[in-house]
């Protein structure tokens, strides 16, 4: 077929070398021996074609010869790659067949028991159906490390987005997945081809064996004991240490608000490399080094906590988290001075009055309720600092919010400005003060066209963005985290120079949950532990758990 | 005044009527009286295919103008062949144009075959995931360089690509420096990272024939890397489903182009550079023990896959599988490899820098570094 088909395309070049309006003059006669050819070796198709050709050409319709020399150059070139292609299928086809691999990796369910997680690596530990120790490593491409159980976890094992908490609360469908045996367990990694199915959901048939305390390698049941010293929290088992990270930290400081300063526990436990390492305790089991949430507190216990005066402004910040519907919180409060009544008023000068008519409105405006002016002992904070008398920022910031939220500010606006000339420069640092200052230069006197109004929403915005970052930059170089109080007003301002919810600043403010967990769990492992009624600085720390979406760490939900 | 929507395509069968007139008068004329004139001709022509919105037939008919001159100026490396090739291959496109328009076709619908002479890029909604498969360095001839990386977006089932460009004129012939530097700067991540590991992309927009365009208020955030499940749409067990799977191109008229393949080869022979031929060639052996030849043509912005060649068949380097573009010339069967595929990840060093890797991008990382 080959000599037919190189005559054919010899022909092409020679029409296209001399052209269909004076071809070669051999060209004609060659045409129809070289269709007879490629008739006779099967390719009737083609010969018709050029046989059309030679027609067009001796009757000189040049477009009509074109035409049949496309129609050749198609058929010509579908046969000559169609057969090469064929051919080199027959010279790969004439190999042998491949040998079928059968997969050789482990088959079978596992359970997981716990997982140790140091970002990025992830080990679960867990055994499968037999009792067999079995250790699923990886490096993950994102894990929290403090909060791996409910965080995002991209895991190379599971090529999938999904939490720890998820992995670990269902059996795990393994097929032929690659690993590698030891004395003691066996070790899989992440595989190309194969990765765990997610099957039921974990329920314990299976009893795990005791680990004895000279056991330094190995998984099971042992008992913990940590105890809390004035160094801190010292966890053993078996006469070996417990590895003590802050998660497990913070679910102890949180027991032992509850139980006391030594806490004894059933667990199972994983030993390795001279320590051991909890993985999870409880029916059913929790993951006190990974979850946050693994010890929390009762509502009922909070409830009843939350006792007189402060207790009242709780009871509605807290609601529905610790039992109290909204109109029975509301209703308690309301036994207390209103924010736009003189009545009952406390002296001018008490912090204590001025910062419970601020809550009282925070928490009333929250639940829906509209401010019918702002409170009297704030409003006159205000006007006293405008008169020059020493006011703190904070109760001036108090003083502003109230006023905005009741609609005063234009009333005020006087006021406003005489208070932002008489504040002193805010030094590095002074967060609280910065704040204030920018809400006045945002809120201080009435803007004289939109254009003015525009300029001053993006002044604040940027002073409140430049805020933020100077705090991310000493958190970073310090690792001290600001107060309470100072996160909870940065956190509104951020919030209202972004347009979202200002209850939800401290949310917005980009801190690790870690350090607010660990702020928040340092004043209110404290209340809960002393039994007594609250005060403001607990008020502040449950709302800034609150406006962070942290409430969970806390309170059993 | 605005166009109607009919005026597109009529302006379009008008231009490629005209264009097939201009080559019907080339075979009248001969290759043998060709003279300046005719590549005039062609010109005009281009010019015609331009103002039509035909951006290959107008590009087709630019090359077709410097074969024209080629063989006025009795150049050795003009052949007949291909000459007749290209003006059959325009001829049959223009036919092709024509009868989907006479069909009823929209100008929008011939995009495939007439090119396009602005991409138009629309939005995607959602967050594209995007997993990256391969990674190519090139050199164009209008005198810029680049890296694109090719990837699959299991959303809407397709390859993607991103890329970078720079002209040489200020940055060098080697593009593979520039898998350093950043996609964009809001994204903060550099076309390296982009091609390891699997991204979720927002605020990117997608063209017809899968461009990414990433403007600057796109955000990429780490995602899970089903390798697996991406290259299993590129993924041949031996060369004869390679060869199945072109088969359709190969009997097409006009060419599709190389096809991405996914392929775990049973060994690689050690590399061969011929330089009369510019290429450097391994011979590939499939589980069934049947042979092809990897190829790379010699050239500055293949240097790092030439280089790579020569690991691909060691023992320490040698990849579980091997990305690869692959086409059938005559009765052999070109694969270029694009990507080394490891199962289990592995460390690359690189500059100052290990990677911890499942692909090696052969262009532009040395597989010599690799470390199990």
């Amino acid at each position: 077929m080959r000599g037919p088909l190189d005559d054919v395309a010899q022909l092409l070049r020679t029409l296209w070398a001399g052209g269909s309006g004076r071809p070669d003059p051999e060209l004609r006669s060659e045409l129809g021996p070289v269709a007879d050819a490629v008739e006779q070796a099967g390719a009737v198709q083609l010969a018709e074609t050029l046989r059309s050709l030679g027609e067009a050409l001796a009757a000189g319709d040049d477009a009509a010869a074109f035409q049949a020399q496309l129609q050749v150059w198609v058929r010509l070139r579908g046969l000559r790659r169609g057969l090469a292609a064929q051919a080199l299928r027959l010279r790969l086809q004439s190999g042998p067949e491949a040998e079928v691999v059968e997969a050789d990796g482990w088959s079978g369910v596992f359970l997981p028991l716990g997982a140790l997680v140091v970002a990025p690596r992830v080990h679960v530990h867990g055994v499968d159906v037999e009792g067999g120790w079995r250790t699923f490593a990886e490096q993950s491409v994102r894990v929290d490390g403090y909060d791996a159980f409910a965080s995002p976890w991209i895991s190379r094992l599971f090529q999938a987005e999904l939490t720890l908490g998820e992995a670990l609360g269902r059996t795990w469908e393994l097929t032929g997945h690659p690993g590698v045996p030891t004395a003691r367990r066996w070790v899989g990694r992440p595989a190309f081809g194969t990765r765990p199915r997610l099957g039921r959901t974990r329920v314990d048939v299976m009893e795990i064996p005791s680990l004895s305390s000279s056991e330094r390698m190995g998984i099971g049941r042992a008992e913990v004991l940590a105890q809390r010293g004035r160094e801190g929290w010292t966890v053993g088992s078996g006469g070996q240490r417990v590895r003590l990270d802050p998660c497990l930290e913070l679910n102890l400081d949180k027991l032992a608000a509850v139980e006391g300063a030594t806490v004894r526990r059933e667990a199972v436990v994983l030993a390795s490399q001279g320590e051991r390492v909890l993985l999870q305790w409880g029916e059913p089991p929790s993951f006190p080094t990974l979850d946050p949430r693994a010890c929390r507190w009762a509502p009922e216990a909070l409830r009843k906590q939350a006792t007189g005066s402060w207790g009242a402004v709780l009871r509605v910040l807290l609601g529905d988290a610790i039992g109290v519907r909204e109109q029975e919180g509301l209703g308690s409060m309301d036994g207390f001075p209103l924010p736009d009544s003189s009545a009952n008023l406390p002296g001018d000068d008490d912090p204590e009055a001025s910062a419970q008519a601020f809550w009282r409105q925070w928490v009333a405006l929250r639940a829906g309720r509209a401010p019918r002016g702002p409170a009297p002992t704030l409003l006159a904070a205000l006007r006293g600092a405008a008169a020059g008398e020493v006011v703190g920022p904070e109760r001036l910031l108090q003083a502003l919010w109230s006023v905005e939220r009741s609609g005063g500010l234009a009333a005020e606006a006087a006021v406003l400005a005489q208070v932002a000339a008489a504040r002193p420069v805010a030094r590095e640092g002074d967060l609280l003060e910065a704040v204030l200052q920018a809400r006045l230069m945002r809120h201080g006197g009435v803007a004289s066209s939109e254009g003015d109004e525009r300029a001053r929403v993006d002044a604040y915005r940027e002073r409140v963005e430049e805020e933020l970052a100077a705090m991310g930059r000493r958190l970073a170089s310090d690792g001290v985290l600001p107060e309470q109080v100072e996160l909870f007003w940065l956190g509104d301002a951020v919030a209202e120079a972004r347009g979202l919810d200002r209850e939800r600043g401290a949310g917005q403010l980009g801190i690790e949950v870690e350090a607010l967990d660990r702020a928040a769990g340092a004043v209110l492992c404290r209340w809960v532990k002393g039994r007594g009624a609250p005060g403001e600085e607990e008020v502040l720390a449950w709302a800034v758990a609150e406006g962070s979406g942290r409430l969970d760490v806390f309170i059993e939900m | 005044m605005p166009e109607g929507p009919g005026t597109d395509a009529a302006q379009m069968l008008d231009a490629a009527g005209r264009v097939r007139a201009t080559l019907v008068g080339l075979l009248r004329t001969g290759l043998q009286r060709v003279t300046t004139g005719t590549g005039t001709e062609l010109a005009a022509a281009s010019q015609w295919a331009h103002h039509a919105r035909m951006t290959t037939v107008e590009r087709e008919l630019v090359a077709l103008q410097a074969q024209v001159e080629k063989y006025l100026a009795r150049d050795p490396l003009f052949r007949t062949e291909i000459f007749v090739d290209r003006v059959c291959r325009l001829a049959w496109r223009l036919d092709e144009v024509v009868a989907h328009l006479e069909r009823g076709r929209t100008v929008g619908e011939l995009v495939p075959l007439v090119g396009q002479p602005r991409r138009s890029y629309e939005p995607v909604d959602a967050a594209l995931l995007v997993v990256p498969v391969a990674m190519r360095t090139w050199l164009s001839d209008t005198g810029f360089m680049g890296v694109t990386a090719q990837m699959w977006a299991p959303g809407i089932g397709r390859m993607v690509e991103a890329g970078l460009a720079r002209p040489t004129e200020y940055f060098g012939t080697d593009p593979s420096r520039l898998v350093h530097q950043m996609v964009n700067e809001a994204m903060g991540i550099t076309m390296q990272e982009l091609a390891h590991g699997a991204w979720k992309l927002e605020g990117v927009k997608l063209s017809a024939d899968g461009r990414l365009s990433l403007p600057a208020d796109a955000w990429a955030r780490q995602a899970a890397f089903p390798l697996a499940d991406a290259l299993a749409s590129l993924r041949c067990d031996d060369l004869l489903q390679v060869v199945d799977r072109l088969m359709d191109d190969v009997l097409a008229p006009i060419d599709g182009g190389p096809a991405w393949i996914y392929l775990e080869p049973a060994a690689i022979g050690a590399r061969r550079v011929d330089d009369t031929r510019t290429e450097a060639t391994a011979v590939l052996l499939d589980k069934r023990g049947a042979e092809a030849i990897l190829r790379v043509p010699l050239g500055p912005e293949r240097r790092g896959q030439v280089e790579n060649l020569a690991h691909l068949g060691a023992v320490d380097t040698r990849p579980d599988g091997l990305v690869v573009q692959a086409w059938v010339v005559g009765d052999q069967l070109h694969l270029e490899p694009i990507t080394a595929v490891f199962h289990d990840p592995v460390q690359v060093k690189q500059r100052r820098r290990t990677l911890d890797v499942q692909l090696v991008h052969l262009a532009v990382e040395p597989l010599g570094m690799v470390r199990r």
